[in-house]
């Protein structure tokens, strides 16, 4: 296994590599450059914005710039936003936890009422709680996120002053994690509504499947718990395509939030992403690539690590 | 009849059957089955216009003239919802059909022949996921210009790791189940294993998620008019309807202006869904009809 | 591996994941504190007085408070609450003392001297003098920092030569003359070049190396002599402000300032809320579909503030299909009325040219009447070929613009010309624009009191020249409005470029939309808003009851 590991880091790096080059030319293809925007004031000039762009090294081609940026991810600088003039892993590392908090949470939420309910949903079919479940898993599914925010701010923040509409805190008070929390709910909420239906689904689904196979007739007619047979024989067999659903959201944990982090002002990587873009702020847009596919193949490791755990039919050599 | 037909035969009967004690999947396909009929004849039969002004009523509530209302810029609800349902619908299943064609083939030779092949569709799928995909959307949409075909593509290409990842997973559980081994014992080809073995035992989570992503596409789309990069007007589709409810007064008092379109959108996403649902129980030959 | 052995490790990965979330969150909240200049003990003690806050909600994020740095109004509400300007600008084009008690104009034009106040001082407490002025004039115009507003010290004699040949002195502790390039106008120079001009501490600042000026650390907790003490930031979503009891125009009566990043569709909600006490104003206005439902609630003051900023249709002259004649008719086809009746429900005037038809160099002359049945006529006498399909480029992020390119595209539709909306955001949009490569495209500007705002763009040499003039006629004519100083003079020159704009149509001036702005009953002597137009406001008027 840890043969395995090694390699699997191994055949990362190019995967990276890969993955940034991507971007990086893909980027460049953008019409416009940073200083388009940069220089959008009455009184620019055109000397003005050359000079600017040599001193960001701008107007060198595009493979040069690329090296020279790998140069400096190697040595660890990820380089200066265009936009802020801040180094961009300052700007990073003060915009993941804001959507760690949000998404992290969400995910947790989401699993904590998805699995019981779609085991519940395949052990009693057509039952009330499938609908139920069902009903619930379809409208969170059809629902678009900030439609959903809307209509949550509109009721729960406008109608009944419950939750603030936006922002991570109240102004008037100092700082508190129990204000960020109280501030909090609302995302959460509404990225959960995405998430919980699908997993229901899918949980509902690989159940189904699973409490048709033969070992599970062995279970009960063995005399098992109901409660065993379901929980530790069924689902744990089920759960392979319940992890790579899972493994699937793991891009969006650390950058999918972008809508949701809009709507609520919450200051999160998904909302610097869309600016760094709107700005072709390319080092914070790279910063961020970097940040995602490091996030994607780790986790995505983990998972599949996990199938090994889950099914010990699988080997890896 | 030959055996094979017969066999054949009955197989498929099978599957009508068990589909058709789906009722709610039934209705579904009615549902959606009617829905694409309205959408693509009624434009024609009422003569609907979603694109020139009515300047004499922006904003107006619904009439004899307007049956739901006129938009900002009076131009006809009903149309825009209309014509929105084409464009909808179109982005929705024809993203999920290219996923669904590239995701499938790549994560069934992944699972299936493993080694080095597994390698690198797996770090592909990686490279897709990690992508930030707002990149390519604005890359795409600023060289081929934003339109609903460059919204597809987008979609499209940006969803099959999905589909490769859980087929991939699937195909590792079922080839180490006895019948496969059994199959390639007695000397079945590889490609027959993968069509009449693998693959239809390891297809139900892969039309469940279908049925998600076609749901899924539709949602990203209204998200995407959200961060103004979806399909633009004037072109309607339910996104863009739903972008004008941005505003608290709109949610309370100008309901027509976006509960038709949320409506038919959640309603075509659950027929969908249940449609999937049936589908996946048809073909289910565990299950007693 | 059991069923626990497989919890236990799912149990640890959770750990792991939430102890690294909350260590961000400490790290977030560490930061604070130091950067904080309140003691630390204030996030456990509950204050036994009520602190009284001002919140300010804009609608998109700052990107630099290095103010000669920026070019984003979103940065320049941040930066005109840290630093001091020398004149508060008004929007009907006449100003109030700031830093500078008074301003004089030599009798040729060419000296400018501003007289400083003697109490304004830096929140460290050192006392803010002439070397200030000067220092940040060094700055902004020094090729070594090559800021990005550099160019607004263009005006000065010895500009770009070198870094220290800006001829900016100061004859004592309170005076600083400026040489100017050539004559100029006061009013010119004060309302376009000023405006930016935010004044930087000499004694901490000037130790350093001008190119090494933008890594200091000072720029984490920058020190000003404005009216708010910066305290701390949540980047892309608030900063926090401390009041500065010492400033000279006004005590504040408020003791905190927060400036919160909300997005248009929740402003209302959270003005109706409480969470949101005012708006910014020229950053951040209701949207149309709330303003209604914002008139109705008893806690909001609502006003429709006329705006000196307006949208145009720039028009690519370098296309020889787009001749002048075809020009005109273009700008006779489109219906103006219905967007300001119509789109903006009134809130809004008719733009026929760049200068707003209550600014007292207003040509009535230029009004171009909506005729479509006269332009249908002409179009048809000058041959316009009815298959021609002309692209209209329009950037995203302004819904009434994208329409109103909707009810343009219909008007030319009506009187025979084809016209097709391309959608792209707006640095795409941009791009398009300034290369050439679009028929028509829709661009919006902030505006000015001074006729001359919109002349630079007419510039042929002049990144902003969209309309891709080869001819320097209006430029010049505008131009020499900049440079003679009494007001028929200036009024004679800017006639005449507002009728060579209408005679040639480089640009169809749209509308200028009202400002739909709002605050809460919490917050009086909130006045005079169109002023916020200018970069700068008098948030030392504002009380909080």
């Amino acid at each position: 296994m840890g043969k395995y590991i090694v390699r699997r880091i191994a055949i990362s790096i190019p995967t990276f590599l890969g993955i940034t080059i991507l971007v990086y030319f893909l980027s460049s293809l953008a019409p416009g450059s940073p200083l388009e925007l940069l220089f959008n004031d009455a009184n620019a000039t055109g000397e003005v914005m050359k000079a600017q762009e040599a001193r960001l090294g701008l107007d060198q081609p595009v493979y040069v710039q690329y090296l020279r940026w790998l140069g400096q991810l190697l040595k660890g600088n990820l380089g200066t936003s265009y936009r802020t003039g801040l180094p961009v892993w300052d700007s990073i590392a003060e915009r993941i936890g804001p959507t760690l908090l949000i998404t992290m949470s969400s995910l947790l939420l989401s699993i904590i009422i998805a699995i019981p309910l779609g085991v519940v949903s395949a052990y009693k079919p057509y039952s009330g709680w499938d609908y139920f479940s069902s009903g619930l898993s379809f409208i969170g599914a059809a629902t678009p996120n900030f439609f959903a925010g809307l209509v949550l701010v509109f009721l729960f923040s406008v109608k009944v002053k419950f939750f603030p509409s936006s922002g991570m805190y109240d102004t008037n008070i100092p700082h508190s994690f129990g204000n960020m929390f109280h501030h909090m709910i609302l995302p959460t909420i509404v990225l959960s509504i995405q998430q919980v239906g699908g997993l229901i689904r899918q949980t509902r689904g690989s159940m189904l499947e699973v409490l048709q196979d033969d070992y599970v007739r062995t279970a009960r007619a063995k005399g098992c718990l109901e409660k065993r047979v379901l929980f530790r024989h069924a689902l744990r067999n089920a759960l392979a395509p319940i992890v790579t659903m899972i493994g699937n959201m793991i891009p969006f944990l650390v950058g999918g939030a972008v809508v949701t982090e809009q709507l609520f002002s919450w200051p999160g990587l998904g909302s610097l992403m869309v600016l760094s873009i709107n700005s072709r702020d390319y080092p914070v847009i790279m910063g961020i690539t970097v940040f995602i596919s490091m996030a994607v193949l780790v986790g995505n490791l983990i998972i599949d690590l996990l199938y090994g755990l889950l099914n010990p039919r699988i080997r890896y050599s | 009849m030959t055996k094979k037909q017969a066999i054949k035969g009955s197989y498929f009967q099978d599957v009508k059957q068990r589909f058709l004690h789906h009722k709610l999947a039934v209705f579904a396909l009615a549902f959606l089955t009617m829905e694409v009929i309205l959408v693509v004849f009624l434009p024609r039969l009422m003569h609907l216009d979603p694109y020139s002004l009515d300047v004499m009523a922006f904003g107006a509530a619904p009439s004899a003239k307007h049956l739901l209302g006129t938009d900002d810029v009076g131009r006809d609800m009903f149309s825009r919802l209309v014509f929105g349902g084409r464009i909808s619908l179109t982005v929705g299943i024809c993203s999920a059909i290219i996923s669904l064609m590239v995701g499938v083939p790549l994560g069934l030779l992944a699972g299936y022949y493993r080694g080095p092949f597994e390698m690198i569709v797996m770090r592909l799928s990686d490279i897709f996921m990690s992508f930030p995909s707002m990149i390519l959307i604005l890359v795409l949409a600023s060289v081929l210009g934003q339109s609903v075909a460059t919204i597809t593509v987008v979609i499209g290409v940006l969803g099959w790791p999905e589909f490769a990842r859980l087929i991939y997973a699937s195909t590792l559980s079922v080839r180490e189940k006895d019948y496969v081994e059994s199959a390639k014992a007695i000397g079945t080809r590889n490609g027959t294993v993968l069509l009449r073995y693998i693959l239809p035992n390891a297809s139900a989570p892969v039309i469940i998620a279908f049925t998600f992503r076609t749901a899924q596409a539709i949602i990203t789309e209204s998200s995407l008019s959200f961060l103004g990069l979806g399909v633009q007007p004037p072109v309607a589709s339910w996104g863009n309807i739903l972008y004008y409810a941005q505003s608290i007064s709109v949610l309370s008092n100008k309901v027509w202006m976006w509960l038709p379109a949320g409506m038919l959108l959640i309603f075509t996403v659950l027929c969908i869904n249940f449609l999937g649902d049936g589908v996946r129980d048809a073909l289910d030959t565990k299950m007693s009809i | 591996m059991g069923i626990v052995q497989k919890k236990t490790v799912l149990i640890c990965l959770l750990i792991l994941a939430l102890s690294f979330v909350s260590a961000q969150g400490n790290k977030e909240s560490g930061a604070q504190a130091t950067t904080a200049t309140s003691a630390p003990t204030t996030a456990q003690v509950t204050p036994n007085q009520k602190e009284k806050t001002i919140t300010l909600a804009m609608v998109s994020t700052w990107d630099s408070i290095i103010p000669f740095d920026t070019t984003s109004s979103y940065s320049d509400v941040c930066c005109d609450l840290i630093y001091d300007k020398l004149v508060y600008l008004k929007a009907d084009g006449t100003y109030l003392p700031r830093l500078a008690e008074s301003v004089e104009m030599n009798t040729d034009s060419t000296v400018m001297t501003f007289h400083l106040r003697k109490d304004s001082k830096w929140s460290d407490g050192e006392p803010v003098t002439a070397k200030d002025v000067v220092f940040t004039a060094k700055v902004y115009a020094a090729p070594s920092v090559n800021a990005l507003r550099k160019n607004n010290l263009g005006v000065f004699a010895g500009f770009g030569k070198g870094d220290d040949t800006l001829e900016v002195s100061a004859p004592d502790n309170y005076t600083v003359v400026f040489k100017l390039a050539e004559p100029t106008n006061k009013d010119y120079v004060l309302f376009n070049k000023s405006r930016d001009f935010y004044i930087l501490p000499e004694h901490i600042l000037g130790k350093l190396p001008l190119d090494k000026i933008r890594e200091s650390d000072y720029w984490k907790s920058p020190i000003g002599s404005g009216p708010c003490i910066y305290q701390s930031q949540i980047s892309g979503e608030r900063m926090e402000f401390k009041a500065n009891k010492d400033y000279y125009l006004k005590k504040p009566q408020w003791d905190k300032f927060v400036v919160r990043v909300v997005p248009t569709s929740n402003l209302l909600a959270g003005l109706m809320n409480g969470e949101i006490d005012t708006l910014a104003g020229n950053v951040a206005s209701l949207q149309l579909a709330d303003w209604t439902m914002a008139k109705k609630q008893s806690n909001l003051v609502c006003q429709s503030v006329p705006s000196l900023g307006y949208q145009y249709m720039a028009i690519n002259t370098s296309k020889p299909y787009l001749t002048p004649a075809i020009r005109r008719i273009i700008n006779m086809s489109i219906d103006r009325k219905l967007m300001v009746d119509g789109l903006l429900q009134g809130e809004g005037v008719i733009a026929y040219g760049p200068v707003a038809p209550n600014n007292i160099y207003y040509d009535k002359e230029i009004e171009e009447p909506f005729n479509p049945e006269k332009a249908k006529e002409l179009l048809k006498q000058a041959g316009w070929d009815p298959n021609k399909v002309l692209v209209m480029s329009v950037p995203t992020g302004n819904t009434v613009r994208e329409q109103a390119a909707v009810i343009i595209q219909q008007n030319l539709a009506t009187i025979g010309i084809k016209a097709n909306i391309e959608t792209a955001d707006f640095a795409t949009h941009l791009n398009r624009v300034r290369k050439g490569d679009y028929d028509l495209g829709f661009i919006g500007s902030s505006g000015s009191p001074d006729p001359s705002e919109c002349v630079i763009n007419f510039c042929p040499t002049h990144l902003n020249n969209f309309s891709q003039l080869k001819d320097w006629t209006i430029y010049n004519t505008g131009d020499k409005g900049g440079h003679v100083f009494a007001f028929e003079d200036r009024k004679k020159c800017y006639d005449e470029y507002q009728r060579l704009l209408r005679e040639y149509v480089p640009f169809a001036f749209l509308y200028y939309a009202n400002s739909l702005f709002a605050h809460s009953t919490r917050v009086d002597g909130i006045s005079d808003v169109q002023d916020y137009s200018q970069l700068n406001r008098d948030v030392w008027n504002w009380v909080v009851k």
